[in-house]
Protein backbone atom coordinates (compact mmCIF):
# COMPACT_ATOMS: atom_id res chain seq x y z
CA UNK A 1 0.00 0.00 0.00
CA UNK A 2 2.85 2.31 0.93
CA UNK A 3 4.56 1.51 -2.35
CA UNK A 4 1.35 2.31 -4.20
CA UNK A 5 1.04 5.68 -2.44
CA UNK A 6 4.68 6.46 -3.19
CA UNK A 7 4.08 5.51 -6.80
CA UNK A 8 1.08 7.84 -7.03
CA UNK A 9 3.04 10.71 -5.45
CA UNK A 10 5.99 10.09 -7.77
CA UNK A 11 3.73 9.96 -10.82
CA UNK A 12 2.06 13.21 -9.75
CA UNK A 13 5.40 14.95 -9.25
CA UNK A 14 6.74 13.71 -12.58
CA UNK A 15 3.56 14.73 -14.33
CA UNK A 16 3.69 18.22 -12.81
CA UNK A 17 7.37 18.49 -13.73
CA UNK A 18 6.68 17.51 -17.31
CA UNK A 19 3.83 20.01 -17.56
CA UNK A 20 6.10 22.73 -16.15
CA UNK A 21 8.82 21.87 -18.66
CA UNK A 22 6.33 22.08 -21.52
CA UNK A 23 5.22 25.56 -20.49
CA UNK A 24 7.10 28.32 -22.19
CA UNK A 25 8.60 31.12 -20.12
CA UNK A 26 5.88 33.43 -21.47
CA UNK A 27 3.15 31.05 -20.35
CA UNK A 28 4.61 30.89 -16.85
CA UNK A 29 4.85 34.68 -16.66
CA UNK A 30 1.30 34.95 -17.95
CA UNK A 31 0.07 32.55 -15.28
CA UNK A 32 1.85 34.58 -12.60
CA UNK A 33 0.28 37.79 -13.85
CA UNK A 34 -3.20 36.25 -13.91
CA UNK A 35 -2.76 35.12 -10.33
CA UNK A 36 -1.13 38.19 -8.76
CA UNK A 37 -2.34 41.22 -10.71
CA UNK A 38 -5.64 42.81 -9.61
CA UNK A 39 -8.57 40.72 -10.75
CA UNK A 40 -11.43 41.85 -12.95
CA UNK A 41 -13.87 43.62 -10.63
CA UNK A 42 -11.17 44.68 -8.16
CA UNK A 43 -10.73 48.32 -7.36
CA UNK A 44 -7.58 49.84 -8.82
CA UNK A 45 -4.89 50.06 -6.11
CA UNK A 46 -3.68 53.41 -4.88
CA UNK A 47 -0.28 54.17 -6.41
CA UNK A 48 1.38 57.30 -7.61
CA UNK A 49 3.61 58.30 -10.48
CA UNK A 50 4.31 61.51 -12.35
CA UNK A 51 2.96 63.50 -15.26
CA UNK A 52 5.61 64.46 -17.79
CA UNK A 53 5.66 67.93 -16.24
CA UNK A 54 6.85 66.32 -13.00
CA UNK A 55 3.48 66.87 -11.30
CA UNK A 56 2.23 63.93 -9.23
CA UNK A 57 -0.17 61.49 -10.88
CA UNK A 58 -2.54 59.24 -8.94
CA UNK A 59 -3.61 55.95 -10.46
CA UNK A 60 -7.08 56.50 -9.03
CA UNK A 61 -7.24 60.03 -10.41
CA UNK A 62 -8.89 58.95 -13.66
CA UNK A 63 -12.13 57.92 -11.96
CA UNK A 64 -15.14 59.00 -13.92
CA UNK A 65 -13.60 57.87 -17.19
CA UNK A 66 -13.21 54.55 -18.94
CA UNK A 67 -9.42 54.33 -18.86
CA UNK A 68 -6.85 52.23 -20.70
CA UNK A 69 -3.49 51.65 -19.01
CA UNK A 70 -0.66 50.15 -21.04
CA UNK A 71 2.85 49.57 -19.68
CA UNK A 72 6.01 50.13 -21.66
CA UNK A 73 9.54 51.53 -21.70
CA UNK A 74 12.28 52.38 -24.18
CA UNK A 75 13.46 48.84 -24.73
CA UNK B 1 10.86 44.93 -27.79
CA UNK B 2 7.46 43.44 -28.56
CA UNK B 3 6.21 46.53 -26.71
CA UNK B 4 7.82 48.78 -29.30
CA UNK B 5 6.10 46.73 -31.96
CA UNK B 6 2.70 47.35 -30.38
CA UNK B 7 2.97 51.12 -30.09
CA UNK B 8 1.65 51.97 -33.58
CA UNK B 9 -1.40 49.75 -33.00
CA UNK B 10 -2.13 51.45 -29.68
CA UNK B 11 -1.73 54.85 -31.31
CA UNK B 12 -4.38 53.92 -33.88
CA UNK B 13 -6.81 52.80 -31.14
CA UNK B 14 -6.07 55.97 -29.16
CA UNK B 15 -6.86 58.22 -32.11
CA UNK B 16 -10.20 56.48 -32.60
CA UNK B 17 -11.34 56.13 -28.99
CA UNK B 18 -9.94 59.17 -27.18
CA UNK B 19 -12.53 61.34 -28.99
CA UNK B 20 -15.19 59.01 -27.55
CA UNK B 21 -14.12 59.93 -24.04
CA UNK B 22 -11.81 57.00 -23.30
CA UNK B 23 -8.66 57.97 -21.40
CA UNK B 24 -5.36 56.39 -22.36
CA UNK B 25 -2.27 56.22 -20.18
CA UNK B 26 1.01 54.73 -21.29
CA UNK B 27 2.86 53.95 -18.08
CA UNK B 28 6.61 54.30 -18.49
CA UNK B 29 8.28 51.95 -16.04
CA UNK B 30 11.65 50.36 -15.35
CA UNK B 31 13.72 49.23 -18.34
CA UNK B 32 13.02 45.64 -19.38
CA UNK B 33 16.08 44.94 -21.51
CA UNK B 34 18.93 47.15 -20.29
CA UNK B 35 21.43 47.88 -23.01
CA UNK B 36 18.98 47.83 -25.91
CA UNK B 37 19.81 50.88 -28.00
CA UNK B 38 22.15 51.76 -25.14
CA UNK B 39 19.36 52.59 -22.68
CA UNK B 40 19.64 51.38 -19.10
CA UNK B 41 17.84 52.19 -15.89
CA UNK B 42 17.96 55.94 -15.10
CA UNK B 43 19.34 56.99 -11.71
CA UNK B 44 17.08 59.96 -11.05
CA UNK B 45 13.47 60.92 -11.66
CA UNK B 46 14.68 63.74 -13.91
CA UNK B 47 16.44 61.16 -16.08
CA UNK B 48 13.40 58.90 -16.16
CA UNK B 49 11.21 61.83 -17.20
CA UNK B 50 13.69 62.53 -19.99
CA UNK B 51 13.46 58.89 -21.03
CA UNK B 52 9.71 59.27 -21.41
CA UNK B 53 10.09 62.36 -23.54
CA UNK B 54 12.64 60.56 -25.72
CA UNK B 55 10.31 57.56 -26.01
CA UNK B 56 7.37 59.72 -27.08
CA UNK B 57 9.52 61.54 -29.58
CA UNK B 58 11.26 58.50 -31.05
CA UNK B 59 8.13 56.40 -31.18
CA UNK B 60 6.18 59.34 -32.62
CA UNK B 61 3.20 58.60 -30.45
CA UNK B 62 0.67 61.09 -29.16
CA UNK B 63 -0.75 58.82 -26.42
CA UNK B 64 -0.43 60.55 -23.01
CA UNK B 65 2.39 59.03 -20.97
CA UNK B 66 2.79 58.70 -17.24
CA UNK B 67 6.15 58.17 -15.57
CA UNK B 68 6.25 55.54 -12.84
CA UNK B 69 7.98 56.55 -9.62
CA UNK B 70 11.62 55.61 -9.07
CA UNK B 71 10.51 52.85 -6.69
CA UNK B 72 8.24 51.51 -9.45
CA UNK B 73 5.10 52.00 -7.34
CA UNK B 74 2.58 51.64 -10.17
CA UNK B 75 4.27 48.61 -11.69
CA UNK B 76 4.43 46.96 -8.27
CA UNK B 77 0.81 47.81 -7.38
CA UNK B 78 -0.49 46.27 -10.60
CA UNK B 79 2.08 43.42 -10.71
CA UNK B 80 2.49 44.52 -14.28
CA UNK B 81 4.26 42.59 -17.01
CA UNK B 82 6.45 44.64 -19.39
CA UNK B 83 3.57 45.34 -21.79
CA UNK B 84 0.59 44.65 -19.53
CA UNK B 85 -2.75 46.24 -20.30
CA UNK B 86 -5.66 47.16 -18.03
CA UNK B 87 -9.02 48.69 -18.83
CA UNK B 88 -10.63 50.39 -15.85
CA UNK B 89 -14.25 51.50 -15.61
CA UNK B 90 -15.49 54.90 -14.45
CA UNK B 91 -15.75 53.63 -10.87
CA UNK B 92 -12.09 52.67 -10.83
CA UNK B 93 -12.66 48.92 -11.11
CA UNK B 94 -10.70 46.62 -13.40
CA UNK B 95 -12.84 45.66 -16.39
CA UNK B 96 -10.21 43.75 -18.29
CA UNK B 97 -6.57 42.84 -17.93
CA UNK B 98 -4.07 41.34 -20.29
CA UNK B 99 -0.58 40.06 -19.61
CA UNK B 100 0.48 41.45 -22.98
CA UNK B 101 -1.19 44.35 -24.75
CA UNK B 102 -2.88 43.51 -28.03
CA UNK B 103 -4.14 46.55 -29.96
CA UNK B 104 -6.62 44.57 -32.08
CA UNK B 105 -8.21 42.93 -29.05
CA UNK B 106 -8.30 46.24 -27.18
CA UNK B 107 -10.09 47.83 -30.14
CA UNK B 108 -12.67 45.05 -30.15
CA UNK B 109 -13.21 45.43 -26.40
CA UNK B 110 -13.63 49.20 -26.59
CA UNK B 111 -16.07 48.76 -29.47
CA UNK B 112 -18.20 46.64 -27.13
CA UNK B 113 -17.99 49.28 -24.40
CA UNK B 114 -18.50 52.54 -26.25
CA UNK B 115 -19.36 51.55 -29.81
CA UNK B 116 -17.37 50.80 -32.92
CA UNK B 117 -15.62 53.40 -35.01
CA UNK B 118 -16.93 53.82 -38.51
CA UNK B 119 -13.55 54.18 -40.18
CA UNK B 120 -10.84 52.77 -37.92
CA UNK B 121 -7.41 54.35 -38.14
CA UNK B 122 -4.96 51.98 -39.83
CA UNK B 123 -1.39 51.57 -38.64
CA UNK B 124 -0.30 51.94 -42.27
CA UNK B 125 -1.79 55.46 -42.22
CA UNK B 126 0.49 56.49 -39.36
CA UNK B 127 4.08 57.59 -39.83
CA UNK B 128 5.45 55.65 -36.89
CA UNK B 129 8.74 54.06 -37.90
CA UNK B 130 10.95 53.78 -34.85
CA UNK B 131 13.78 56.25 -35.35
CA UNK B 132 16.99 56.40 -33.37
CA UNK B 133 19.29 59.10 -34.72
CA UNK B 134 22.78 58.34 -35.91
CA UNK B 135 25.47 59.06 -33.36
CA UNK B 136 28.80 60.72 -33.95
CA UNK B 137 30.78 57.80 -32.55
CA UNK B 138 30.49 54.23 -33.88
CA UNK B 139 28.89 51.36 -32.03
CA UNK B 140 29.42 47.66 -32.54
CA UNK B 141 33.21 48.00 -32.68
CA UNK B 142 33.92 46.44 -29.27
CA UNK B 143 32.99 42.78 -29.14
CA UNK B 144 30.40 41.98 -26.46
CA UNK B 145 31.57 39.87 -23.57
CA UNK B 146 30.69 36.21 -24.09
CA UNK B 147 28.52 35.02 -21.22
CA UNK B 148 29.42 31.68 -19.71
CA UNK B 149 26.46 31.25 -17.39
CA UNK B 150 23.14 32.85 -16.59
CA UNK B 151 23.39 36.04 -14.59
CA UNK B 152 20.82 37.90 -12.48
CA UNK B 153 20.56 41.68 -12.12
CA UNK B 154 21.86 43.09 -8.83
CA UNK B 155 20.91 46.22 -6.94
CA UNK B 156 23.01 49.18 -8.07
CA UNK B 157 22.83 52.75 -6.78
CA UNK B 158 24.92 55.79 -7.63
CA UNK B 159 26.87 57.38 -4.80
CA UNK B 160 25.71 60.98 -4.90
CA UNK B 161 27.74 63.95 -3.69
CA UNK B 162 27.60 64.18 0.11
CA UNK B 163 25.51 67.36 0.27
CA UNK B 164 22.83 65.93 -1.99
CA UNK B 165 22.84 62.55 -0.25
CA UNK B 166 22.26 64.31 3.07
CA UNK B 167 19.11 65.84 1.64
CA UNK B 168 20.47 69.34 1.93
CA UNK B 169 21.37 71.87 -0.70
CA UNK B 170 21.67 70.24 -4.09
CA UNK B 171 24.46 72.58 -5.10
CA UNK B 172 27.06 69.84 -4.96
CA UNK B 173 24.88 67.56 -7.05
CA UNK B 174 24.17 70.34 -9.53
CA UNK B 175 27.83 71.10 -10.03
CA UNK B 176 28.82 67.44 -10.28
CA UNK B 177 28.75 65.80 -13.71
CA UNK B 178 25.85 63.43 -14.33
CA UNK B 179 26.42 59.70 -14.32
CA UNK B 180 27.26 59.48 -18.01
CA UNK B 181 28.00 55.77 -17.58
CA UNK B 182 25.25 53.68 -16.06
CA UNK B 183 26.39 50.53 -14.35
CA UNK B 184 24.65 47.22 -14.96
CA UNK B 185 25.80 44.63 -12.42
CA UNK B 186 24.77 40.99 -12.53
CA UNK B 187 25.74 38.02 -10.46
CA UNK B 188 25.83 34.29 -11.03
CA UNK B 189 23.64 32.06 -8.90
CA UNK B 190 26.50 31.22 -6.56
CA UNK B 191 27.35 34.87 -5.96
CA UNK B 192 23.77 35.53 -4.94
CA UNK B 193 23.63 32.46 -2.73
CA UNK B 194 26.97 32.77 -0.99
CA UNK B 195 28.60 36.14 -1.78
CA UNK B 196 31.36 34.34 -3.66
CA UNK B 197 31.27 33.99 -7.40
CA UNK B 198 31.32 35.75 -10.72
CA UNK B 199 30.15 39.33 -11.14
CA UNK B 200 29.29 40.92 -14.49
CA UNK B 201 29.89 44.65 -14.83
CA UNK B 202 28.68 46.65 -17.82
CA UNK B 203 29.26 50.40 -18.08
CA UNK B 204 26.76 51.78 -20.58
CA UNK B 205 26.99 55.35 -21.82
CA UNK B 206 23.58 56.90 -21.29
CA UNK B 207 22.26 58.07 -24.71
CA UNK B 208 20.51 60.97 -22.93
CA UNK B 209 23.84 62.75 -22.59
CA UNK B 210 25.09 62.16 -26.16
CA UNK B 211 28.67 61.52 -25.11
CA UNK B 212 31.25 59.01 -26.32
CA UNK B 213 34.31 57.34 -24.87
CA UNK B 214 37.57 59.13 -25.49
CA UNK B 215 39.81 56.08 -25.80
CA UNK B 216 43.27 57.69 -26.16
CA UNK B 217 42.73 59.32 -22.74
CA UNK B 218 43.43 56.07 -20.90
CA UNK B 219 40.27 54.02 -21.22
CA UNK B 220 38.11 53.01 -18.29
CA UNK B 221 39.34 51.60 -15.01
CA UNK B 222 37.50 50.57 -11.86
CA UNK B 223 38.14 49.43 -8.33
CA UNK B 224 35.75 47.46 -6.13
CA UNK B 225 36.17 47.65 -2.39
CA UNK B 226 34.13 46.67 0.62
CA UNK B 227 34.37 49.56 3.08
CA UNK B 228 35.27 48.44 6.58
CA UNK B 229 36.16 44.90 5.55
CA UNK B 230 39.90 44.35 5.90
CA UNK B 231 39.51 40.78 4.65
CA UNK B 232 38.09 41.85 1.30
CA UNK B 233 40.73 42.10 -1.40
CA UNK B 234 40.01 44.99 -3.74
CA UNK B 235 39.15 43.98 -7.28
CA UNK B 236 40.32 46.13 -10.18
CA UNK B 237 39.83 46.25 -13.92
CA UNK B 238 41.05 48.23 -16.91
CA UNK B 239 39.99 48.30 -20.54
CA UNK B 240 42.55 47.28 -23.18
CA UNK B 241 43.71 49.67 -25.91
CA UNK B 242 41.18 50.04 -28.68
CA UNK B 243 41.78 50.63 -32.37
CA UNK B 244 39.12 53.32 -32.47
CA UNK B 245 39.66 56.67 -30.80
CA UNK B 246 35.96 57.02 -30.01
CA UNK B 247 32.95 54.73 -29.70
CA UNK B 248 29.79 54.26 -27.62
CA UNK B 249 29.91 50.52 -26.92
CA UNK B 250 29.55 49.32 -23.33
CA UNK B 251 32.65 48.46 -21.35
CA UNK B 252 32.13 45.00 -19.93
CA UNK B 253 34.04 42.96 -17.37
CA UNK B 254 33.82 39.84 -15.27
CA UNK B 255 35.12 40.01 -11.73
CA UNK B 256 35.51 37.17 -9.26
CA UNK B 257 34.19 38.27 -5.88
CA UNK B 258 34.75 36.73 -2.46
CA UNK B 259 32.48 38.54 -0.02
CA UNK B 260 29.63 37.74 2.34
CA UNK B 261 26.12 36.93 1.15
CA UNK B 262 24.22 40.14 0.44
CA UNK B 263 27.35 42.27 0.94
CA UNK B 264 27.43 45.87 -0.16
CA UNK B 265 30.37 46.72 -2.40
CA UNK B 266 31.57 50.09 -3.50
CA UNK B 267 32.79 50.47 -7.06
CA UNK B 268 34.69 53.55 -8.23
CA UNK B 269 35.20 54.09 -11.94
CA UNK B 270 37.39 56.46 -13.93
CA UNK B 271 37.01 57.30 -17.61
CA UNK B 272 36.99 60.22 -20.02
CA UNK B 273 34.08 61.20 -22.22
CA UNK B 274 33.53 63.88 -24.84
CA UNK B 275 30.18 65.15 -26.00
CA UNK B 276 29.06 64.54 -29.57
CA UNK B 277 28.71 68.29 -30.16
CA UNK B 278 32.43 68.65 -29.35
CA UNK B 279 31.94 71.27 -26.67
CA UNK B 280 33.74 69.38 -23.87
CA UNK B 281 35.88 66.42 -22.90
CA UNK B 282 35.85 65.49 -19.26
CA UNK B 283 37.62 63.03 -16.97
CA UNK B 284 35.08 61.46 -14.63
CA UNK B 285 35.48 59.64 -11.32
CA UNK B 286 32.27 58.35 -9.76
CA UNK B 287 31.16 55.61 -7.41
CA UNK B 288 28.29 53.18 -7.18
CA UNK B 289 27.19 50.73 -4.55
CA UNK B 290 26.47 47.18 -5.64
CA UNK B 291 24.46 45.02 -3.28
CA UNK B 292 24.79 41.29 -3.82
CA UNK B 293 21.02 40.87 -3.90
CA UNK B 294 18.76 40.31 -6.86
CA UNK B 295 16.98 43.44 -8.10
CA UNK B 296 13.47 42.43 -9.20
CA UNK B 297 13.29 45.47 -11.48
CA UNK B 298 16.64 44.94 -13.20
CA UNK B 299 15.22 43.21 -16.30
CA UNK B 300 17.44 41.13 -18.53
CA UNK B 301 19.98 42.25 -21.08
CA UNK B 302 18.61 41.47 -24.53
CA UNK B 303 22.04 40.85 -26.01
CA UNK B 304 22.41 37.92 -23.67
CA UNK B 305 19.37 35.65 -23.64
CA UNK B 306 17.71 37.03 -26.74
CA UNK B 307 20.73 36.16 -28.83
CA UNK B 308 20.48 32.61 -27.61
CA UNK B 309 16.75 32.40 -28.27
CA UNK B 310 16.54 34.25 -31.57
CA UNK B 311 20.07 33.96 -32.99
CA UNK B 312 20.20 35.27 -36.52
CA UNK B 313 16.64 34.85 -37.85
CA UNK B 314 17.91 34.85 -41.43
CA UNK B 315 19.60 31.50 -40.82
CA UNK B 316 16.11 29.98 -41.08
CA UNK B 317 15.63 31.19 -44.64
CA UNK B 318 15.39 27.66 -45.99
CA UNK B 319 14.33 28.57 -49.52
CA UNK B 320 16.88 31.40 -49.66
CA UNK B 321 14.41 33.97 -50.93
CA UNK B 322 15.69 36.64 -48.53
CA UNK B 323 12.60 36.41 -46.29
CA UNK B 324 11.78 34.18 -43.34
CA UNK B 325 8.17 33.15 -42.95
CA UNK B 326 6.61 31.77 -39.77
CA UNK B 327 6.55 28.31 -41.40
CA UNK B 328 10.31 28.40 -41.82
CA UNK B 329 10.97 29.15 -38.15
CA UNK B 330 11.40 26.43 -35.51
CA UNK B 331 7.89 25.83 -34.17
CA UNK B 332 8.77 26.33 -30.49
CA UNK B 333 10.49 29.66 -31.05
CA UNK B 334 8.46 31.01 -33.95
CA UNK B 335 6.19 33.27 -31.91
CA UNK B 336 9.01 34.65 -29.82
CA UNK B 337 11.12 35.44 -32.87
CA UNK B 338 8.18 36.98 -34.72
CA UNK B 339 7.33 39.10 -31.67
CA UNK B 340 10.83 40.49 -31.41
CA UNK B 341 11.94 40.84 -34.99
CA UNK B 342 8.91 41.28 -37.25
CA UNK B 343 8.27 45.02 -37.12
CA UNK B 344 5.37 45.42 -39.54
CA UNK B 345 3.19 42.56 -38.29
CA UNK B 346 3.14 40.67 -41.59
CA UNK B 347 4.53 37.43 -40.12
CA UNK B 348 7.53 37.68 -42.43
CA UNK B 349 11.04 38.64 -41.37
CA UNK B 350 13.11 40.54 -43.89
CA UNK B 351 16.86 41.09 -43.85
CA UNK B 352 16.20 44.75 -42.98
CA UNK B 353 14.11 43.75 -39.93
CA UNK B 354 16.78 41.28 -38.83
CA UNK B 355 19.44 43.99 -39.12
CA UNK B 356 17.35 46.43 -37.08
CA UNK B 357 16.91 43.76 -34.39
CA UNK B 358 20.64 43.09 -34.24
CA UNK B 359 21.48 46.78 -34.19
CA UNK B 360 19.15 47.30 -31.24
CA UNK B 361 20.64 44.58 -29.12
CA UNK B 362 24.21 45.23 -30.28
CA UNK B 363 25.15 41.89 -31.75
CA UNK B 364 26.25 40.98 -35.20
CA UNK B 365 24.32 38.32 -37.14
CA UNK B 366 25.79 34.93 -36.45
CA UNK B 367 27.24 35.79 -33.04
CA UNK B 368 25.76 33.67 -30.36
CA UNK B 369 26.98 35.68 -27.39
CA UNK B 370 27.67 32.47 -25.51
Amino acid sequence: MTCLRLGVVLATVLSAGAAFAQQTMTERMNAGFEKRAPQVGDELPDAKGFELTGEPYALRGDRGHLTVLVFGCLT
Amino acid sequence: MPFLRNVPGLEAVYRDYAPKGVRFRMIYKSIVHPGTNGYTEPYTLAERLRHVKVARQRLRTTVPWICDSMDNAIKAALKAAPNAEFVVDAEGKVLRKRFWHDPAELRAFLAEQVGAVERPTQVADLDMQLVFPERKAPRGVVKPLAMTERMRGLRVAPVLPKAAAAGGDDEAADSAPPFFAKLVAEGCRQLLRTGEGRLYLGFYLDPLYEVHWNNPAGGLSFRIERPGDAEFEDVTGQTPNYEHDIDIDPREFFADIAAAKGAELRLTVRYTVCDDAETFCMPVEQSYTITLERDPHAGSRAGDWMTELCGDPMQFDKNEDGRVTRAELPAKRAQLIINHVDRNHDDVITAAEAKLFHDMIRIKPGETGR
